[in-house]
C-alpha cells in the first residue's frame, strides 16, 4: 500500500517538474525561433561573428556604464555626437551646434529626416526625454549632464543646453548619452525598455539569448553611411582559452582579448591574423607626497625613521621612479604587449605632450637621491617602509606587476609591504572620495578615459585634492596621491573655458609638463589590446576597445 | 507519510533561515558593489546616490529584514548589473543547466553502473583492472583540464564537434531545449561528458565496492547454487542490494551538478546558472548570489526528499517514519 502511494507521489512530482519546465519555457519563448535566424544566415553573405569576453548586461543603454554593454548598445542607439577613430566628437544626431559665452550655452541643431527603427520620427522631444532619463535614479550616466544647469527644446529640431559654468568639453560627455524614442519608452517600465530596444543606430536587434548570443541585422534606414556587415553575431565567451579555440575552429571571425600566451600559436595559422592596439588604459603608481599625514587611520602606515613623510621630497619620488625597470616589466610580465608610458595621456589625445619623457631606469642614481634626501639605509638595510596597495584581478597581470614594483623598490632599500586584493574590495579600500577604509599612501591603479581629451583627464587625475575632500567639487576625483598644485589647477580651469581644441591643447600641454616635473605620479605602461581575426575580414580596432561591426572590412 | 512531509518542510524552513543569514552576512562582507557600478571618478554625491539606490545605507539587520520580507513575496531584488529581477534571471538560465546535467547524470548511470557491476563481479579480470585504473584518472583529473583537452581533441584536432556555446534550441513537448535539434545535441556532448567524467568514475567505484561485498554473501552463493542465471544473480540480486548508497550519491551529484557547474559552463561558454553565479560573484551582484544560494538550498532539500522516497521503493524494509 505504502509502496503504491510512493509511486503515485513520484509520478505526481515528475509531472510537476515538467510543468515547471514549461513555465521556464514560456520565458525563453519571447525570443524569435533560432531556426529563422539560421535561414536568414544562408541568404545574407556579409555577416560577421565576434567573440567577446562577456555579454551586454542590458539593452537599455542607461543603467550600466560598461565597455561591452555600451559598445553593443551603440550598434542600436546613437548619441548627439559620436567619437571618430581619434575619439574626437563628430556630428551624429546633432548635425551642427553653436557655442556661445565660452561654452556656457550650446545650441544643437538636430539632424532631420531620421527615424527610429520602429518608424517613429526623431525630434527634439526624444533628446529631452533621454536627457531626463539620464538623470533618473537608476542611470549610470548622470555625469553626462552634471555640469549642465538647464536644457530645453527651442523647436522640433533645436535644443538649447546651458551649463552651470563655461564647459568647453560638454561634447566629451554628451557623446556617452544615448538617445531613446520618447514615444516608445514613455510610460513603460525599465524592464520593458531593456527588452525592446528601439534606436536610430546602424543595427537593429534580431535576437538576444542572454550569455549565448546577440544577433543584429543592418538597419537599412540608417541616416548615415551603411556599414558593410549585414548581420553581426556577438558571442560572449568568458574563458580566454575557449575564445582562442573558437577562433581556430572558425566558429568566430574575430575575437578580443587574446591571451598573450596564445599569440604565437595563432600567428602560425595561415588563415588567421593577430593585431595589437595600444589601449587607453594606463597603469601607474599614486604616491601621497603632499601631506604630512600620508596614512591617516591606516592599519599599515608609512613608517620612516624620523616620522616624516619621505614621499614629500621630490628626490624620493624621483628615486622611486628611477628604481623601477619598466622595460623589464613590459618584456617579462607583459610579454611585450605594453607600451611604457610617459604621462597618463595616450598618444593622439588632444593635448598630448610629446616633450614629456620617462625618467630613465637608474638604480645607482636612485640610491644616491635617497641618500641625499636624508633617508640612508638603517641597520636592517632599509630606508623607510611603505605599503603598496594593488588589485590582483582588475588589470592585465596586475598582481605580478605590483610584485615586481615592490621588488625594484626593495632593491634600493625601501621596505614594501605588498597589499594585494580583489577589485571588489580594492576600489572601496583606496577610494579617494570615501572616508571608509585606509587612506592609501602608495597604490597601483589604472585609468582609461575615452573622452579623447587630455584636459578632462587632467581634471580627474591632476586637479588638486586633499585627504579631506575635493578642492573644487567634481574635480580631482581620482587624484589618488592627493597631488596639490594651484598652478596646474589654474591651467585646467583655463582649458575648460577654451572652446577651440588646438588652443586648448597648447594650454593643457603645460600642465602635463609640470605634473611630470613634480613627479606627481609614476606612470608604468599602457596595456595593449590584442585581437585575432580570420583573413576573410580586416579589423580596424578602436582605441577605446569598443568593438563595432562597422570597423570590420570584408576582403573581396 | 504526512508526518514525514511536515518534518521535511520544517527542516527546509530552518535550512533557509540559516542559509539566508549566512549568505547575507558573507556577501556584505565580501566586496562592495557600489564601487564597481559607479564610474571610477565618481563624486561623493554619485556614490551616495548609488548607495541609497541599492539600499545599502541602512544597517545590516534592517537590510536583512527588508530582504526577508521581499523574499517572502518572491522578490529577491533586482540584479545590480542586469537591472532585472534576480529570480527571473536564474529561472531563465535553469533549463540550459538542467539539460547538460540530465545528460551527464544519464551518462554516469548508463556507463557507471554496468562497468561497476562488471568490475565488482569479476575483480580479477584484466578488463576490470583497466576500468579501475581509468576511474582513478576520471576522479583525479580536474574538469577544466578535461574540458580543454576535449575541446582540443574533438573540436580542433578531429573537427567533429563545435567548441562552445549552446547551439540551436528547439521545442519538445513545449520545453525549449538543445536536445531537440541536431545542432543542439552536437553542442551538448562535450560539456556533459566533461561534467559526467568524475561522476562516472565515482559510480563505478561505489558500485564495484558494493558488488564485491554482496557477491560474497550467502544469498548470492545460494542463488548460484540453485541455478539462477548469472545475469539475474548480478543485476537482480546483488545490484539491487548495492543500490542504496549509489542512489544517495546520485542525489547528491544531481544537486551539486545543477548548482555548481560553474567551471564546465565557463569553459564551454554554456549559458547556464553556474556561469551566472560566477559572473555575479565577480561583480558582487548580491541579489543574484543570495537568490541563487537559497534556490540551491531548496533544491537540495527537495532532491533529498525524492531520494528518501526512492529508498522505500528499492528496499521495502525502509520506513519513512
Amino acid at each position: 500500500m505504502a509502496k503504491k502511494l510512493v509511486a503515485i507521489l513520484l509520478i505526481a512530482m515528475l509531472a510537476m517538474g515538467s510543468l515547471a519546465g514549461c513555465g521556464g519555457a514560456t520565458e525563453t519563448n519571447a525570443e524569435p525561433a533560432a531556426q529563422e535566424a539560421g535561414e536568414q544566415a544562408a541568404a545574407a553573405p556579409k555577416e560577421v561573428v565576434i567573440g567577446l569576453t562577456g555579454d551586454a548586461y542590458s539593452l537599455d543603454p542607461f543603467p550600466l556604464n560598461e565597455t561591452i554593454t555600451n559598445a553593443i548598445n551603440n550598434h542600436i542607439f546613437n548619441q548627439l555626437v559620436e567619437p571618430n577613430a581619434d575619439l574626437q566628437p563628430e556630428p551624429a544626431l546633432a548635425e551642427t551646434w553653436d557655442v556661445e559665452e565660452n561654452g556656457k550655452k550650446w545650441i544643437f541643431h538636430l539632424r532631420q529626416g531620421v527615424t527610429f527603427q520602429n518608424g517613429n520620427t526623431f525630434t527634439a522631444d526624444d533628446v529631452i526625454y533621454s536627457f531626463d532619463r539620464s538623470k533618473e535614479e537608476m542611470s549610470a550616466f548622470k555625469y553626462c549632464l552634471s555640469t549642465v544647469e538647464s536644457y530645453k527644446k527651442l523647436d522640433d529640431y533645436t535644443v538649447e543646453v546651458v551649463c552651470i559654468e563655461p564647459n568647453a568639453l560638454l561634447l566629451a560627455h554628451l557623446k556617452d548619452l544615448s538617445i531613446l524614442d520618447a514615444e516608445t519608452c514613455d510610460g513603460q517600465t525599465d524592464d520593458w525598455i531593456a527588452l525592446n530596444p528601439n534606436g536610430t543606430g546602424r543595427y537593429k536587434l534580431v535576437e538576444h539569448v542572454r550569455e549565448d548570443r546577440i544577433i543584429l541585422e543592418r538597419n537599412e534606414d540608417f541616416w548615415g553611411e551603411l556599414p558593410e556587415a549585414e548581420k553581426v553575431t556577438f558571442k560572449p565567451i568568458t574563458n580566454e582559452s575557449t575564445r582562442t579555440a573558437n577562433m581556430i575552429s572558425g566558429a568566430v571571425n574575430l575575437v578580443v582579448d587574446v591571451p598573450v600566451r596564445d599569440v604565437d600559436m595563432l600567428k602560425s595559422k595561415e588563415n588567421l591574423s593577430v593585431i595589437a592596439q595600444p589601449s587607453l588604459r594606463v597603469i601607474y603608481l599614486n604616491l601621497a607626497g603632499w601631506s604630512d599625514t600620508p596614512s591617516m587611520d591606516a592599519e599599515m602606515p608609512l613608517k620612516s625613521p624620523d616620522g616624516s613623510n619621505p614621499l614629500k621630497d621630490i628626490r624620493v619620488r624621483e628615486a622611486m621612479y628611477r628604481a623601477i625597470n619598466e622595460e623589464e616589466i613590459v618584456a617579462q610580465i607583459m610579454n611585450g604587449f605594453a607600451l611604457p608610458a610617459t604621462t597618463y595621456i595616450p598618444e593622439g589625445f588632444n593635448g598630448y605632450n610629446p616633450d614629456v619623457e620617462r625618467l630613465a631606469y637608474d638604480k645607482e642614481k636612485a640610491e644616491q637621491l635617497l641618500d641625499e634626501a636624508g633617508y640612508p639605509r638603517q641597520g636592517d638595510g632599509y630606508r623607510f617602509e611603505v605599503t603598496l596597495d594593488a588589485p590582483n584581478d582588475r588589470y592585465i597581470n596586475d598582481g605580478p606587476i605590483a610584485s615586481a614594483v615592490a621588488g625594484y623598490l626593495e632593491k634600493v632599500g625601501i621596505k614594501v609591504n605588498l597589499n594585494l586584493m580583489s577589485r571588489t574590495v580594492f576600489f572601496k579600500y583606496i577610494s579617494a572620495s570615501n572616508k571608509e577604509g585606509d587612506n592609501t599612501h602608495l597604490c597601483m591603479t589604472g585609468w582609461a578615459d575615452s573622452g579623447g581629451e587630455s584636459a578632462l583627464m587632467a581634471l580627474d587625475l591632476l586637479y588638486s585634492k586633499t585627504q579631506n575632500g575635493a578642492v573644487k567639487e567634481g574635480y580631482g576625483g581620482v587624484n589618488r596621491g592627493f597631488y596639490v598644485n594651484p598652478e596646474v589647477d589654474a591651467i585646467i580651469d583655463q582649458a575648460m573655458m577654451t572652446v577651440d581644441p588646438a588652443e586648448r591643447a597648447s594650454i593643457i600641454e603645460e600642465a602635463w609638463q609640470i605634473a611630470a616635473d613634480d613627479v606627481s605620479y609614476i606612470p608604468l605602461h599602457f596595456q595593449q589590446d590584442v585581437y585575432a581575426h580570420d583573413n576573410s575580414i580586416i579589423y580596424h580596432p578602436r582605441k577605446d576597445k569598443y568593438v563595432y561591426a562597422w570597423d570590420v572590412e570584408f576582403v573581396k | 507519510m504526512f508526518q514525514y512531509l511536515v518534518k521535511r518542510l520544517s527542516q527546509l524552513i530552518i535550512v533557509l533561515v540559516v542559509v539566508s543569514m549566512l549568505v547575507f552576512v558573507s556577501t556584505s562582507v565580501l566586496g562592495n558593489p557600489v564601487y564597481l557600478m559607479v564610474r571610477e571618478n565618481a563624486t561623493e554625491e554619485e556614490i551616495q546616490a548609488a548607495v541609497e539606490y541599492l539600499g545599502l545605507d541602512k544597517p545590516l539587520p534592517v537590510q536583512y529584514g527588508i530582504f526577508v520580507k521581499n523574499a517572502l513575496h518572491g522578490d529577491f531584488g533586482k540584479s545590480y548589473m542586469y537591472h532585472l529581477p534576480a529570480l527571473g534571471l536564474i529561472a531563465e538560465r535553469f533549463p540550459a543547466t538542467l539539460e547538460i546535467v540530465i545528460v551527464a547524470i544519464l551518462l554516469s548511470a548508463i556507463i557507471g553502473i554496468p562497468l561497476g557491476v562488471y568490475s565488482g563481479a569479476f575483480p580479477k579480470k584484466r578488463t576490470s583492472r583497466t576500468i579501475m585504473t581509468l576511474s582513478i584518472a576520471g576522479i583525479s583529473l580536474p574538469s577544466f583540464w578535461i574540458g580543454m583537452v576535449m575541446i582540443y581533441f574533438f573540436a580542433l584536432y578531429l573537427g567533429l564537434l563545435p567548441v562552445s556555446g549552446r547551439g540551436e534550441v528547439g521545442t519538445i513537448f513545449g520545453i525549449r531545449t538543445s536536445l531537440a535539434t541536431w545542432d543542439g545535441i552536437r553542442h551538448i556532448i562535450l560539456p556533459s561528458v566533461t561534467l559526467a567524467m568524475g561522476n562516472i568514475a565515482t559510480i563505478i567505484r561505489l558500485t564495484r565496492a558494493g558488488m564485491q561485498e554482496n557477491m560474497r554473501q550467502d544469498y548470492v552463493k545460494f542463488a548460484r547454487a540453485k541455478g539462477v542465471p548469472a545475469r539475474k544473480v548480478l543485476f537482480g540480486h546483488a545490484l539491487k542490494n548495492t543500490l542504496i548508497p549509489v542512489v544517495t550519491i546520485f542525489g547528491l551529484q544531481l544537486g551539486s551538478l545543477i548548482a555548481f557547474t560553474t567551471i564546465t559552463e565557463t569553459i564551454f561558454a554554456w549559458p547556464g546558472m553556474g556561469k551566472l553565479l560566477i559572473d555575479s560573484i565577480n561583480s558582487a551582484d548580491r541579489p543574484i548570489i543570495s537568490a541563487y544560494i537559497l534556490f540551491v538550498a531548496v533544491m537540495f532539500v527537495f532532491i533529498n526528499f525524492i531520494v528518501d522516497l526512492i529508498y522505500t521503493v528499492i528496499d521495502p524494509r525502509i520506513d519513512l517514519q
